[in-house]
């Protein structure tokens, strides 16, 4: 599926105006079926050596996964990926932990899911170490969010992020954001933001 | 480190001080010598404020060494939260200071006076102790500002503020930090009212002209000390992911999983952690000139703790940790980072344990005084406390009083003492060790090295549901050894991966001591803490119905997960079946 794209021109620092978004997390358009590692290395980006190596907890809709190979994403389902973690707690939810009995009613584990090879939409959400490395990457590649989510940080931070930014288009052309948010837009769709980093060109 | 320091605040004609040998306790620091010195002399039913309850401060093993992160000081006695033997630990720089001052114990015993204040100043020449009727009522940072201009800022300070004053069951007792701010806290207990019936206000330790403790053996100590250093260096959680963002990088983690209580206990997810998480705010103290990268004391190569500024970039209080930003974040359902700083900074000055305070305004929250979200409310709540006006004084005698005082049933205890900031019902694992602890519910008593590294209790097989038990006992077994040894207990995530950072712990302990102890030494010493502190609580009459969860975590569905805690009896009562 096509979205309406939102892409910003801009330098390095407007990146970590989006981080609490990151955080919060944001759609990425994949293929029902597929295993959280293929949908990680495939439709994320991110490397096999990062995943072994950086990747230490991962969740799907709140419970953390020890089997990333055989566990399937669904549709709307949450992602969460973060680094390894302090406290008993933080030790327990790492995948494959020594711990895992201590979390054993919400771990999620592999079954069987639709394969049809639809398309769907996973919610990602990066925290930490995974959002300080990664975060810039996803904002590279595009991410999903609903419209008003944008217009809501364009508000908020609207000054501090276009004064980082030399152009903002959408779709290719450019945007005055305002008059758009007056002209009544569908707050509620989905549409890719994109920052293409002219500092790092 | 070889001396005990007595000082009888009932004496005839004021304090009196005594020095004996700590030969009586060898091989003990920290943990083990508050509990063995407890258990060993205060009467179990002894009335926690009284005459024949003690206090005893114990820096680790390691302390005052080169060894790094041995800066935790042990505080112990009965505790007038949980009725119960307590040990609650503190970083800052008294550990090391009282070590190379030679004390392995400060022992605080009878009752001064009603109404008398002492400090205490100890130096290479003695000890000293006069009456501080100045002091009387001060808050920590403005105590620790009068003892800078009489004593410097090199000197390390152990203080209560007015809580401790008033003899509040939440009262802490504070330590400076390498900047002499009164930022690091002995917070669970209520340690801080039993210093406060002992009538001490402050101990001023100055350590000029003296050097670091020698090991027996210099060159194994220096070689274990370096891969020690190299394992936690190398390792992610304290090589990298706490010293970036403290050990607030939790919130987002634990919210994700359907375990970070909000609004007293009701959810376990809070809506606005993204904007209270570690990652949030140290930007927040990056943006505004503070320092998210810091130690608590001299010789910390974590730096997981941090400073934080106010919007016009001066000093709040210090970065927030992950429990006090939940306490007073998700639990109390606020969402501003600068009002649970000034929550943070306001504990801390009065002397408050930052989580029990938290459950406590959140059960007084249900109880209609405040509503949930209400920065400013809750703010007042603990100026209250500082005040000592009477509805303060119910807030500062913790979640359990203040439940009780307004008929709120939801109130997350056990034995008296606030929960911490992970509900038992997503994470059962906790929950055992929060009801079956000997200090009460306390995320702490959990906190440590593998099972299967310290191979007590068998091997564990992580895959059986039914693990978490033997987990929670070996768990609460190391954690016992390692707050015995002085060294903050984060040293736990590298040593939980990392074997060799483990062994070279243990290689420091012998090198400096000259001894050749091995991993089943230390489960020993572990096995030996737990079993006074629990025969102290049976006698001071605990029963296995104390090791229970409060009956609503078995009844009332947490959402998103709906979970219920459903470790049974049995499986709780067969945790120190050893």
């Amino acid at each position: 599926m096509k979205y309406d794209t939102f892409l910003l021109k801009c330098s390095g620092s407007a990146t970590g105006y989006f981080m609490p978004e990151l955080q919060t997390g944001f759609s990425i358009s994949a293929k029902e079926g597929v295993t959280i590692y293929s949908f990680l290395t495939g439709y994320c980006g991110i490397s096999d050596e990062y995943i072994s190596g950086k990747v230490k907890t991962i969740m799907i809709d709140g419970g953390p996964v020890d089997d990333i190979f055989n566990t399937k994403i669904h549709d709307k389902g949450v992602c969460a990926l973060s680094g390894a973690m302090p406290g008993i707690v933080g030790a327990m939810m790492r995948i494959g932990s020594p711990y895992a009995a201590m979390r054993e009613s919400i771990t999620v584990k592999p079954e069987g899911g639709d394969e049809s090879g639809r398309e769907i939409l996973v919610d990602v959400k990066l925290f930490n170490v995974i959002l300080a490395d990664k975060g810039a990457d996803f904002l590279k590649r595009g991410i999903l969010l609903r419209e008003k989510r944008i217009f809501n940080l364009f508000i908020k931070h609207g000054n501090d992020i276009f004064s980082c930014c030399r152009e903002v288009l959408f779709n290719g052309k450019p945007v005055d954001f305002k008059k758009q948010l007056t002209d009544g837009v569908s707050m509620d769709r989905l549409v890719m933001l994109k920052l293409e980093m002219e500092d790092e060109r | 480190m070889d001396k005990i320091l007595r000082i009888n605040m009932s004496a005839k004609g004021g304090p009196a001080l005594k020095e004996e040998s700590n030969a009586k306790y060898p091989g003990m620091g920290g943990r083990a010598l508050t509990t063995a010195i407890i258990a060993g002399e205060v009467h179990p039913m002894a009335n926690p404020l009284g005459e024949e309850n003690k206090l005893v401060i114990a820096p680790g093993l390691l302390s005052g060494s080169a060894a790094a992160m041995s800066g935790r000081i042990s505080i112990g006695c009965k505790s007038p939260l949980t009725g119960g033997i307590k040990e609650a630990n503190s970083g800052g720089q008294a550990a090391q200071v009282m070590a190379r001052l030679g004390y392995a114990a400060i022992v605080l015993e009878g009752r001064a006076p009603e109404g008398e204040l002492y400090k205490v100043v100890i130096n290479k020449d003695g000890v000293k102790i006069d009456k501080a009727p100045e002091y009387k009522m001060l808050p920590n940072y403005d105590l620790i500002e009068k003892v800078k201009a009489t004593h410097g800022d090199k000197v390390a300070c152990i203080s209560i503020g007015p809580a401790g004053e008033m003899k509040l069951g939440a009262a802490s007792i504070a330590c400076t930090d390498m900047e002499f701010r009164p930022t690091r806290h002995a917070g669970r207990g209520g340690v801080g009212a039993v210093m406060g019936s002992k009538g001490v206000k402050i101990i001023i330790l100055d350590d000029a002209g003296l050097e670091n403790r020698k090991p027996a053996d210099p060159e194994k100590f220096r070689e274990a000390n370096k891969v020690f250093v190299e394992g936690l260096r190398t390792h992610a959680v304290t090589g990298s992911a706490l010293p970036a963002y403290g050990t607030n990088v939790l919130v987002n983690l634990i919210n994700e999983a359907g375990g970070f209580p909000t609004n007293n206990f009701k959810e376990g997810r809070f809506a606005g952690a993204s904007s209270i998480s570690g990652e949030t705010i140290a930007d927040i103290e990056t943006k505004r000139g503070a320092n998210p990268t810091h130690g608590c004391h001299r010789g910390c190569v974590i730096r997981c703790s941090g400073t934080y500024h106010d919007k016009n970039g001066k000093f709040l209080s210090k970065q927030p940790e992950y429990e006090t930003v939940w306490a007073h974040g998700a639990n109390c359902g606020i969402d501003d980072p600068d009002k649970i700083a000034m929550l943070d900074f306001l504990d801390d000055n009065y002397g408050l344990d930052t989580i029990d305070m938290g459950a406590a305004i959140a059960v007084a929250m249900d109880a209609g005084l405040a509503k949930f979200g209400d920065g400013d409310a809750a703010i007042n709540l603990i100026k209250e406390v500082g005040k000592g006006t009477p509805l303060g004084r119910i807030i500062g005698s913790g979640a359990a009083t203040t439940a009780k005082v307004f008929g709120v049933e939801r109130a997350p205890v056990v034995k008296g003492q606030a929960m911490p900031a992970y509900d038992p019902r997503a994470i059962q694992g906790i929950g055992v060790t929060y009801a079956t602890s000997t200090q009460g519910a306390d995320h702490t008593a959990g906190y440590c090295i593998t099972a299967n590294v310290l191979k007590v209790g068998g091997f564990v097989d992580p895959l059986k549901s039914e693990g978490q038990v033997e987990l929670s006992r070996n768990l609460q077994i190391a954690t016992a050894a390692i707050d015995s040894t002085g060294m903050c207990l984060f040293i736990a995530f590298a040593i939980l991966d990392q074997p060799e950072t483990f062994q070279a712990l243990i290689d420091m302990l012998n090198a400096f001591y000259g001894l050749s102890m091995t991993a089943d030494d230390v489960a020993a010493l572990g096995k030996q803490i737990l079993t006074m502190e629990r025969d102290f609580n049976k006698k001071a009459g605990f029963t296995a119905l104390d090791d229970r969860l409060p009956r609503y975590f078995y009844t009332e569905k947490l959402p998103p997960h709906n979970a219920l805690f459903t470790v049974t009896d049995e499986e709780l009562d067969s945790v120190y079946n050893w």
